[in-house]
């Protein structure tokens, strides 16, 4: 437990040579990791997405692919495809780039809702199906998608049944002036990939996991979820409310997340910090309000705890 | 009034079922009272059914205002012509139980349906002034059940369902079973509160005041209980129960009456000691029944009596102020032999005779006296003409009247019962200048095993004479020396006599012993509950409230019956869960709580890591509340966690600490 908080420290140590000043979001995608859920980084182009998730490919040691999602990208093009073998005299299953630990789905909303959804059912699956085969990915299987805002053009935005099935949604947004005049300067950011090495072996993980499932979460946080998820489900407040996978994952990442802080309890700021990534993106707001906003408000206005 | 209109409850018409289930609960009530109520009542009862079945067959008017006024008119007219004295109980109940049952006529809604069920509730307790024995208790719980029956009836929505109303009523009626017990323990028995006046009733049995044999045809014979008596410890003889009670001493000629009556109780002695104790000594615990009269019950001879607002007079009684109209208990002493003092010892009145009438008697008892020689010789002389002349014992005597009544019983007719025999005696005593009285009382009683006590019975009244020999009132009774062979008496008369000891009669004309000890068991069970319900001891109820309370006044026992009984109903209710128990707050939320008042609250989205930060920024020399609150935040969220008490008040010192030099550096 100690072991995985120091990890952690270092991860984001390491990671913040990679893109500097944002230890939350990085750390957040550590805590899908270990959650075995995918991550949807919505940003514009050029704020250091790809960089990001290539350098924790490497930190984390996993083996890492990207895919560029473009508008005229096949399903193919993904999974991979069945290519005659002239010497063998048959069809041999060529992998396409799905075949790995760490995918990048870089500017996945770009890509046809057919393209979007063959690299879904991997995510769901952590299969895909080949000529009604199917074939199994490799363990761990950890997808960040990136998405451009969607009001830009060119994009065809994500359904929210899709929505559904990442973990989080996580913004970076633009450095914080120091750090970008740092950046300007050449003192931080943008080191060779190379130089990263490895921190975690690959069977750390699963023991994480495992470690996770001793977290513990006491009444007093069930029932604060249970509000958070309540007041998403009141009509008034939101057009769509938290589902049931919606708030199991909110009870998972707030173990994940009190699990990198070194604790083997949840408080009610693992889940106040791990609320907005897990619930934006699969609540939709009443009109001329942004899910964001409205993610903010529920928790400044649902009681932390209550008195019994 | 259209459909849709909506009617409050309390107007609602009366369903059917309601209307005969309250005339059901009408007819118990009436039915009960009808001992005690002219005969005339049952006109108005068939009556007030007569309207409810024309209610119940869809009259739905009110009566004209002819005939309710003509009724009540007719119904006061009658109570008056009843003979009811102005303002006895009776006229009172009288008028209630009227209005109880005309009210019948208008009662078509809710609102008079309850009403009429609250008036049939003040009727049961009103019962209770008439009748307060076991009989009269299970009557009471069965009216107060259909009066709540009949409440539910007329409250019920439409449907009335029997079996469920009884069940709600049963519980209801055991839910008031903590109120009457402490009621029963805990409350004093006023007098204003707890003794309605009934003089009439009272003076219907028992002895009264004064003695007049002459003018007595026939003697009643009633099987009312008088008192009961328990000793503690040893009981004396059979033959020495001689209970007396009134003590005669002022002769006219015709009548003996006590030197003390009750006409003037304010003029009677005060601080009178009672004869000094020189043989064995009995305790007993009598319990009397309400008998109109003053004097209580003693065995010869009275040393010592305990009692409330008692009075001992000189002539061996104990009387109290007011007539004994309710059950009454005390404890006494007697002992089989006393030494007199000069107040108790005879006086001159005891030998007072009037100046003229019975000239042959006196001139037959001096001459006699002459013979005997002495004052013993001649009482045995007196007694053997009893027992060898044809004297009879009974209970039809012919009238002796006038001023030669008792020369006509002594040396005429010679036939007469326990007073005429008393009364001779005592006059032919005086006449020779000893000095004699009568006492008045009862002779003999029943031993009820099962209770361990002695049954008193109204038929056992007697009378005998007291004389005053060597400085000593000895009990002499002239009646018991009457041959057995000339008492007549017929066999009823005997059958009600007859005792389980001395069944033989009884046994001989074939009645069975089974029905004699029925009747033993129900005065054993009247006597418990007289023991256990009517004299539970209400001076030491009196003593715990005084204790608790301070003086008595009437107002502070109605508070404090009120504040007892509250007390009871709040912890019935707590315990049946009809009243949520308010939650202690445990820790850690006491003290965040507390933390909480001292700091201003928590924002709503706050938790308690922001919130320590905050206060930490707020305050930076309270140091010891950051870890108060991780201790508690601690607490709350993590299981494994347990509270540290100690630790806990430790901060909390600390944290006092720190407050108080905050506030002594501002």
């Amino acid at each position: 437990m100690s072991h995985l908080s120091t990890l952690t420290d270092r991860l984001l140590e390491q990671a913040s040579q990679v893109v500097a000043g944002k230890p939350e979001q990085i750390r957040l995608i550590w805590v899908s990791l270990l959650c075995g859920g995918h991550v949807l980084l919505e940003d514009l182009p050029g704020v250091g997405k790809t960089t990001l998730a290539q350098g924790l490919g490497r930190l984390m040691g996993l083996e890492y692919q990207r895919i560029q999602f473009t508008a005229d990208l096949l399903p193919s093009d993904v999974i991979g495809a069945q290519i005659f073998d002239r010497e063998k005299q048959a069809f041999r299953f060529h992998q396409g780039p799905v075949f790995t630990q760490l995918l990048l789905a870089d500017e996945l909303n770009r890509a046809t809702p057919k393209a979007q959804s063959a690299l879904l059912e991997a995510m769901e699956e952590g299969q895909v199906s080949v000529d009604g085969d199917a074939l199994k990915l490799p363990q761990p299987f950890f997808v960040i998608a990136t998405q451009n805002p969607q009001s830009q053009s060119g994009t065809y935005p994500l359904p929210e049944s899709q929505l559904d099935r990442f973990f989080m949604r996580i913004s970076l947004g633009y450095p914080e002036e120091a750090i970008e005049k740092q950046l300007l300067l050449g003192h931080v950011g943008r080191i060779n990939l190379d130089q990263l090495s490895p921190l975690v072996k690959p069977d750390q993980l699963s023991e994480f996991r495992l470690a996770l499932k001793d977290v513990s979460i006491s009444d007093a946080i069930l029932d604060y979820i249970m509000r958070l998820v309540q007041k998403t489900r009141d009509s008034s407040v939101c057009a769509l409310g938290l589902s049931p996978r919606a708030s199991q994952s909110l009870a998972n990442a707030a173990r994940a997340y009190a699990l990198t802080s070194g604790r083997d309890y949840v408080t009610p700021d693992d889940v106040q910090e791990v609320f907005a990534p897990v619930a934006a993106h699969r609540i939709k707001a009443h009109r001329s309000l942004s899910a964001d906003t409205l993610v903010r408000q529920i928790l400044d206005t649902v009681d932390v705890l209550r008195m019994p | 009034m259209t459909e849709s209109e909506y009617i409050p409850p309390y107007r609602r018409v009366l369903s059917q079922a309601a209307i005969r289930t309250l005339l059901v609960a009408q007819f118990f009530m009436f039915l009960v009272f009808v001992p005690y109520m002219p005969n005339w009542f049952v006109l108005v009862f068939v009556f007030a059914v007569f309207w409810r079945w024309r209610v119940i067959h869809g009259q739905l008017k009110k009566p004209p205002v002819w005939l309710v006024l003509s009724m009540i008119v007719a119904g006061i007219a009658g109570i008056v012509a009843s003979g009811f004295s102005r303002y006895s109980l009776d006229t009172a109940v009288a008028f209630c139980l009227l209005g109880y049952l005309l009210k019948s006529l208008e009662v078509l809604r809710r609102r008079d349906g309850i009403f009429q069920v609250y008036l049939g509730f003040f009727l049961s307790g009103v019962y209770l002034l008439y009748r307060f024995d076991p009989l009269g208790a299970l009557l009471l719980v069965f009216l107060v059940l259909s009066n709540l029956l009949a409440l539910q009836a007329v409250t019920s929505e439409g449907h009335f369902r029997l079996r469920y109303a009884l069940k709600q009523s049963t519980v209801l009626m055991i839910g008031a079973v903590p109120i009457m017990v402490a009621g029963y323990l805990f409350f004093p028995r006023l007098p204003p509160l707890w003794n309605i006046p009934n003089d009439e009733r009272g003076a219907q049995t028992g002895m009264s005041d004064e003695m007049r044999p002459g003018s007595v045809a026939e003697l009643a014979q009633s099987n009312e209980p008088a008192f009961r008596v328990s000793f503690n410890g040893e009981r004396p003889p059979r033959d020495q129960w001689y209970w007396r009670g009134n003590t005669m001493s002022v002769f006219d000629g015709e009548t003996w009456r006590a030197r003390y009556t009750a006409r003037n109780p304010f003029a009677w002695p005060r601080n009178i000691d009672l004869p000094v104790a020189e043989g064995s000594r009995y305790d007993y615990t009598v319990i009397q029944e309400k008998s109109g009269q003053r004097w209580m019950y003693f065995l010869d001879w009275p040393v010592q009596i305990d009692g409330a607002d008692r009075r001992i007079l000189p002539d061996a009684r104990a009387a109290q102020i007011r007539p004994i109209n309710n059950v009454y208990r005390y404890q006494a002493v007697s002992s089989d032999r006393v030494s007199w003092s000069e107040e108790t010892g005879a006086q001159r009145l005891d030998l007072a005779l009037p100046q003229t009438g019975n000239e042959a008697l006196r001139a037959w008892a001096n001459e006699r006296y002459q013979e005997a020689g002495s004052d013993w010789a001649f009482v045995e002389r007196l007694l053997t003409e009893i027992r060898e002349q044809d004297f009879y014992y009974t209970l039809r005597p012919p009238l002796y009247r006038g001023e030669d009544s008792i020369e006509a019983f002594w040396l005429g007719e010679r036939r007469g019962f326990c007073e005429h025999y008393a009364s001779a005696m005592a006059f032919m005593l005086r006449a020779v200048g000893i000095p004699s009285r009568i006492v008045g009382g009862y002779l003999g009683g029943t031993y009820v095993p099962g209770g361990d006590y002695i049954q008193v019975r109204q038929r056992e009244a007697h009378a005998w004479v007291e004389v005053w020999i060597d400085s000593e009132w000895h009990r002499v009774d002239p009646t018991a020396v009457v041959s057995p062979n000339r008492i007549e008496m017929n066999l009823d008369e005997l059958f009600m006599g007859s005792q389980p000891e001395e069944l033989s009669v009884g046994a001989r004309l074939g009645r069975a012993t089974l029905v004699n000890q029925m009747i033993m068991y129900w005065d054993n069970l009247n006597y418990q509950w007289q023991v256990l319900v009517l004299d539970y001891d209400n001076n030491q109820a009196i003593g715990w409230f005084t204790s608790a309370f301070g003086e008595f006044s009437p107002l502070k026992a109605v508070l404090a019956l009120l504040s007892v009984m509250g007390g009871l109903s709040l912890a019935f209710g707590l315990w049946l869960g009809l009243i949520p128990i308010p939650k202690v707050q445990k820790e850690p939320y006491r003290s965040l709580n507390k933390i909480e008042r001292l700091y201003g609250g928590r924002g709503q989205g706050e938790t308690l890591h922001q919130y320590a930060q905050r206060l930490a920024g707020q305050y930076p020399h309270h140091q010891a509340l950051g870890p108060l609150l991780q201790q508690i935040e601690q607490c709350i969220y993590d299981p494994e966690t347990d509270l540290d008490r100690y630790e806990l008040r430790h901060l909390w010192q600390t944290l006092q600490q720190e407050r108080k030099q905050d506030s002594s550096l501002v």
